[in-house]
Parts: C-alpha cells; structure tokens; sequence
C-alpha cells in the first residue's frame, strides 16, 4: 500500500506562563501506521494531542494535516480534517443502543421522523466492516468496556476518522481483550488509518507499535523504528541518563529499627488485591511503585478499614489488626493521606481550622472526652491551629479561610497536618504530591523524614519513581494485584521501572 | 512569596474574618438588606406595624415555623432533607390530644408526642442512611404516611385539648410579657445554636455535609450524624406539635400541613446550602422572622390568605435569586 503522510507536526511550542511545556516537538503519522507516543505524567503527551484536536491553539510551530496546514484551532475543524480521539473514559449514553450511540447528533431522519431502520442498516454495514463482536440493537450500558471502546472506535469511523489518537486503550482490558484490540488496530492499519497510540506500558507498544516517539520535559528525545527499540533504550529515554545520586534529601540510610511495625501476609480483598506479603518496620518508610489500577490504592484503602478483606492476616503493633471502618482504623493509630485529595480528603467548604482540628475535636472541648456532646474551646482550637499553620508553613491569609481557596499543594498541607496531629502509628500515603508544586514537595519530603525518625511508619504510594526512589528506605513493586517485588538494596529508578515492565510483560 | 507575608496570622484580621464566619452573613448581605426594604414598606404603608404588639404576633406566628426550621437547617447542612415535618407536627400534636383526651396526664402525654417524633425521624434517618432511599423520596412517603394516618385516626376531626396545666405550659400565655410560645422558640433556637456552632457535634454535621467522602476518612460516622440531625429535627417537630395544641386548645389532624415548605424556605433564605456543608443558625432565624413578618404585614394590608402565598412565593424566588446574581458577580 502506498503510504502517504497523513500527519506532521513540526517545531510545536506550547507555553503556560512561563514554562514552555511542549519546546519545538516533530511528530509524524503515515496512513497505515501506528504510531507511539511515551512519557512520563507531564512530559508533554497530552498537551500535543490537544494541540493536535484543536483544543489548543499553538505558540510556535506547524500542523500539517494531509498536506494541508492548518490555520485555525478548534475541535470542530480538527474532527472536519478526520481527526478522532479514543479517550480512556469512554463518551456514551449507556441507556442508548449501539446503533443510536453511533449516529447520535447526526440522526438520518426524514419529515422530523426518526428513521429507525436506516440507523440500524448503517451500523449493521460499520460493524461487519470491521468484524467486531457486536450487534446494532445491543444497550451500550449492557456490554463490557472493551465492547464500549470498539462502539467508540466505530463512532469516530462513522465520522470518517484517518487519524485515531487511542489514550491509554488497555488501561481497564482483560488480558484476552487486549488481544482482540490488537487485532482491531491491525485491521484498522490495514485500512489505511494512521493510529497515535498512548500508553505506559512498554511491552504493548514495542509490539504493536511501527514507530516510537519518546517526549520527555516537552521535547523529543527521539524516534524510532520498531526494529531498533528495546525495553532498555526506551527506559533510558524516558528517564533521561542522568544518575539518582544527587538526592534532594539526604536520605537517612540507617537501617530502619527493625522491630515490625505492620506485617501483612497473604492479603486479599474482595477487589483487587491478591495475597500481599510485606511488613513495615518502625520508623521506615515503605515505598510502593506500580501503576494506576495495580493494587496500590486497593491495598492502602484495605489497611484503612475501607475494603473487604477475604483472606490473610494483618498484624499491627504485635496485635491482629482487622479494621473494618476508617474509625476502627484511626483508633488503632492509622492514618490516610487519600489520592484524591479535594474528594476525599478536603472539606473545601470549611476553614482550614476546622480542616486541620476536624479528627482531634475532643482535645479542645470543655468537658473532656464526651465525644460528640463536647463543647468546643474556640480560643485553645484557635491557637493550636495557628501553631499547626506556623509549623508547616501553610500559606494562607489566617487560619478562618476556607479550604477550597487554596492551591493544590497547600491544601496537602492542611490535610496532611489533620493527620499529624493525630500522631500516626502507621501513615499511608496515597501519591500525596500529584499536582503538587516542587517547593511543597520537597516539605513533604522533609516531614516524611522527620516522622519516621520519630518512629513513625509510612506506606508511600508514588507514581513519580523518581522521588519514591529518593524517599523510601525500601520499595515493594505491585502490578495486578499483587506485591511482585521487593527492592532494598539497590534502589533506583531503572531497577524498579524494569521490574514495574518485566511485571506486565509475563 | 504569600508564606513569606504572614505565616501567623495576625489577630485584627482574624476578628474580621470571625465575625463573618459565624453569622456568614457576609454572603447573605443582600437578603438582610431586602428584609430590611420590605419591613420599612410596611412600617409606611401598613398601619400599626410598627408597634410591640405585631412584634409579639410575628413572634406567634413564626414561633413553629422556626422550632421546626432549626431543626431542618441541621438535616440540610447534612446534605439531606425532610418533607415530612408538616406531617410530624400534625401526627404527634394530636397524639398527645388523644392521649390526653383518654386521661393520660399532660406531661406523659407531652413526652410520649417528643418520643413519637424522634421515632419518626429515625425511621426517616434509618431508611435515608443505612438503606439508601433519597431523604427527598423517603420523606416524601412518611409525609404521605403520617399525614393520612392523621386524618384516618380522627376522622379529619379536631381533637379538644382541655388540660389547664398542659395550657399553661404551651399555650398562648405570656411570661414576663413574652407569649409562651416565644420561650420555647428561645429555647430550642438557643439549643440549636450550641449544637450547631459550639459542640463537636456541629463540626461533624459541617463535615458530614461538605464532604461526605473526607468525612468518612477522618473517622466521622457520617450516618449516625444524618440520623441524629433527622431525630432532632423529629423531636422539635414534636415540640411544635404541642405548641400548636396548646395555641388552639385542640389537636389538628391538619395543622402541619405545608410547613415543611415555610420551614425549607426559612433556612435556604437564611443562607443554608441547599445541597450541604453551609448555613447558620442565626441566618435561619432571620429567614424565619423574614417569612412570618411578610404574612402579618400583607395581613394588616388587608390581604387576603391567597395573596399571602403568591407574594410569600415571589418574596423567596427573588431574594435567592438576586443573592446568587450579586454572588456571580463577586467572583
């Protein structure tokens, strides 16, 4: 097949204030080709491909579609040039059929009247096109995931897409599902469309992929051909070369006390964990790596009484530790710094007073420990917030603003202080720095590293293995629900991210 | 740069800031301000308004309507609400009648109507929370409920009150020359307010409210709180009961009716947040006298009840309306 350049985008610049996120990237797609795009969280991927669908207008640089280039920035005019983007939460009315959600907005109709029959022949005509398992007449809310995405892939065919952006497409497939997407995207090759596939997971690009372009800071580190890649030349690419060495912190590499302070062996939950063994010593910090939807969260949300949990055993302190609610499980000394912190852990409504004093009410009420019925002590409550606002450098105008006004990384700050002032036994943390600026995070850090030097046990849940292989004393890997590595003695980034992949490619 | 200005804050700006958060009637400045416009209209053109004597009447008329209304600023701040109140107040009012009336003596009489609302709030609570029906839905059937078993119990008749001592307790007397009515509303408006604003209690329905997830988290039962807030608003459902067999001398099976609206209407005016985690005490006091004050004044212009409602109707559209309008604008 003759292969024409569906695609070129050359010299991108894309500023936000003062940071240039994307600095004079080249991509281009060939008709027939897939294409990978790889990178960290904020190496740039997500902003080309909004510059790509238009919803971006560009700083410096060129889009060239079909030769044509492009002069106008919005999405009507990228989905005209044939401009399609699968995203990973998928965009379907569920109560709709498969047929109506293909022809939803674009309704062949005639005197105002629905015409029923055509929709269905049309969709009937898409779907044996590209033999996928699918029936017009089937409800979208009834069918699987990956039986969703193909409704959507098919979606954007009907609205004669040449180029398809997939974002992250295997993220919640099964393992066979995965390969009956694969055999989509070959088919869709094979009809000539050109495909930018997104994703993490190195093992799945180096197999579908035809050609691999790497964006690491908002630059491109390269591209290269399927017959030359490697785990390990991707790897180092997205990483950069640089060495872990030169630490942020000084990482206190004193074995930890060695006296247990969590031991928790075969867990598993009714979700997704499957028989974790690990233990946590006092005064450690235990990182764990592994990617969105291994386990991570499932397992921190276990430890805080907020999962079922069907088998093993936890031991806490020497003593069985079975939390079945988040009380149960701050009365036994634990704490969660949760991933979404404006859902879970803010109250935006509230002053940061009572966000910090919310879980040590009883320590500022007149009548001792009565629970609920105490009365609060504003003045002592005043004065132990303020100290608490002091301490950890929360930036604010005074301790009655509300919460919700605050950026990102202060906001982690007040929770995180609600939690110290409980005085944890056992801190998780749940990727507690996403979206947190660098300043912040290294005070984060810092205060990681004192507690711990007090004695306190942290889990530290990271997506970013650079500042996990700098904080944590050892590092447990997860990946489909299970703990599938341990690494203490030579942490670093290219040790644990091989091990992350290895994990997958098995 | 912003830790670097004030990392304590300083004590002047705190007391700003207080002020204002305790009655939050920064927000709700337009409102007071309408409140303001319209007694001043009838102080004008309606005579007599401005005397002791309508104070005292705006006090009787609201008196209910607030018990009832502080007690539903608790369940909204919770994120929930109960249509059901109008029918509580009804059904346990003349509960106590009947008991009453078969020579139960006035103070069981008086305890067992407290102990049937809060049994009735907890039913509301119990399905709201542990079963997960919507508080709307949920109460919307025990409104239908109780206020039918109301009528079906007394044959939509009246229930004559006839105990001295229950008259002197909830009737329409006056102590130190305010009606006995004003004295219970103090008191439960008082009750209301430690709760809400001085307990631990308060800061979990706070919580409870504006972020049900984050409060769960921090170790809040944040389905004891709704329930505790739907059986409080029960018993001072009850409460009302008796204050209007006392006011009437007589049970009605329908005296209830419609003030689960005056009651909503009463707390959204005083700044509550509809949807949770916001509102004050004081503001639903001030939205209550807000409510009552326009039915005494359009009376004393000669209204008819029709009217009333009409107007009572716009008065409450407009008002929120205008406040989120200047909200928008502010931000």
């Amino acid at each position: 097949m003759d292969r024409n350049v569906l695609l070129e985008m050359r010299g991108i610049t894309k500023k936000f204030g003062e940071s240039n996120v994307l600095n004079g990237v080249d991509f281009a797609l060939l008709s027939g080709e897939v294409h990978a795009l790889l990178g960290e969280n904020g190496a740039g991927k997500s902003t080309l491909m909004k510059i790509l669908s238009g919803v971006y207008s560009l700083d410096a640089g060129e889009v060239r579609v079909n030769d044509v280039p492009r002069k106008r920035f919005s999405p009507a005019e990228a989905m005209q040039e044939g401009i399609s983007i699968v995203y990973q939460d998928l965009s379907l009315v569920p109560e709709l059929t498969v047929a109506d959600n293909l022809f939803l907005g674009i309704e062949p109709r005639s005197w105002g009247m629905l015409r029923k029959e055509r929709i269905h022949r049309a969709a009937q005509g898409m779907i044996t096109e590209y033999g996928f398992p699918l029936k017009p007449q089937m409800k979208v809310g009834d069918l699987s995931y990956a039986q969703q995405q193909m409704v959507e892939i098919l979606k954007a065919l009907s609205k004669k897409a040449q180029i398809l952006v997939l974002d992250e497409p295997t993220a919640s497939l099964t393992v066979e599902e995965e390969e009956t997407l694969f055999s989509i995207i070959n088919d869709l090759r094979a009809h000539g469309k050109g495909i930018i596939y997104i994703s993490h997971r190195m093992d799945e690009v180096l197999r579908v992929a035809d050609r691999i372009t790497v964006l690491r800071d908002g630059i491109n580190q390269g591209t290269i051909e399927k017959d030359r890649a490697t785990l390990d030349l991707l790897i180092q690419l997205i990483t950069g070369t640089e060495t872990t060495s030169g630490s942020r912190i000084a990482k206190h590499h004193r074995s930890t006390s060695g006296i247990p302070a969590l031991e928790v062996r075969e867990l598993s939950t009714s979700g997704k964990l499957r028989q974790a063994t690990f233990t946590i010593y006092e005064g450690e910090i235990l990182g764990v790596a592994g990617l969105v939807g291994s386990g991570r969260t499932t397992l921190a949300r276990a430890l805080f009484g907020l999962e079922r949990i069907i088998g093993g055993h936890i031991r806490f302190k020497g003593e069985i530790y079975k939390p079945q609610s988040p009380a149960q499980a701050i009365d036994a000394g634990v704490a969660l710094i949760p991933e979404q912190r404006r859902e879970q852990g803010l109250f935006g409504e509230l002053s940061i007073e009572n966000n910090i004093t919310m879980t040590v009410l009883d320590r500022f009420s007149y009548l001792g420990n009565l629970k609920g019925l105490a009365f609060v002590n504003k003045r002592n409550m005043l004065r132990y917030s303020e100290e608490k606002v002091a301490d950890l450098k929360i930036a604010c105008r005074n301790v009655f603003q509300k919460a919700g006004e605050l950026s990102g990384g202060t906001q982690q700050k007040v929770i995180l202080s609600r939690w110290l002032s409980k005085d944890p036994k056992l801190l998780i943390m749940d990727d507690p720095t996403a979206g947190v600026d660098i300043t912040t995070k290294q005070e984060i850090w810092t205060i990681m590293d004192n507690i711990a030097q007090k004695g306190t046990s942290i889990l530290f849940i990271s997506s970013d293995l650079k500042e996990l292989v700098q904080v944590s004393h050892r590092i447990v890997v997860m990946a489909d629900g299970a703990i599938i590595r341990e690494i203490d003695t030579q942490i670093d980034e290219i040790s644990v991210r091989r091990a992350m992949q290895h994990a997958m490619v098995q | 740069m912003l830790r670097r200005l004030s990392p304590i804050p300083d004590v002047d700006s705190n007391r700003k800031q207080r002020r204002i958060s305790v009655g939050s009637l920064g927000s709700q400045g337009l409102i007071y301000a309408i409140f303001v416009v319209i007694i001043g209209f009838f102080m004008i053109f309606a005579p007599n308004f401005a005397t002791a004597t309508t104070f005292a009447d705006i006090g009787r008329e609201t008196a209910v309507t607030t018990i009832v209304a502080v007690g539903m600023t608790l369940v909204i701040i919770t994120a929930e609400i109960d249509l059901s109140i109008g029918s509580t107040v009804s059904f346990t009012g003349l509960m106590a009648a009947i008991l009453m009336q078969s020579h139960v003596g006035w103070l069981p009489a008086s305890l067992a109507s407290l102990a049937i609302g809060a049994l009735i709030g907890a039913l509301n609570g119990f399905v709201t929370t542990y079963v997960g029906v919507p508080s709307f839905l949920v109460t919307l059937g025990t409104m239908e409920i109780f206020g039918g078993l109301a009528q079906i119990i007394t044959g939509s008749m009246p229930v004559p009150v006839d105990s001295v001592s229950f008259g002197n307790i909830f009737g329409d007397n006056a102590l130190l020359g305010i009606p006995i009515p004003v004295w219970w509303t103090l008191i439960i408006v008082v009750l209301g307010f430690v709760l809400l604003h001085r307990s631990v209690f308060g800061r979990w329905i706070y919580a409870t409210g504006g972020n049900k997830t984050a409060a769960r988290f921090s170790g809040i039962q944040v389905n004891r709180i709704k329930m505790y807030c739907f059986i409080l608003l029960g018993i001072f459902g009850a409460v009302g009961g008796l204050i209007l067999d006392g006011r009437f001398g007589a049970g009605d099976p329908s005296v209830g009716n419609g003030m689960e609206l005056d009651a909503i209407a009463a707390t959204i005016l005083g700044g509550t947040n509809l949807f949770g985690g916001r509102g004050t005490i004081v503001g639903t006091i001030i939205g209550s006298i807000f409510i009552g004050s326009v039915s005494v004044g359009l009376i004393m212009l000669g209204a008819g009840a029709e009217l009333q409602t009409v107007v009572k109707g716009a008065i409450i559209i407009g008002a929120v309306a205008l406040n989120k309008i200047s909200d928008k604008r502010r931000v």
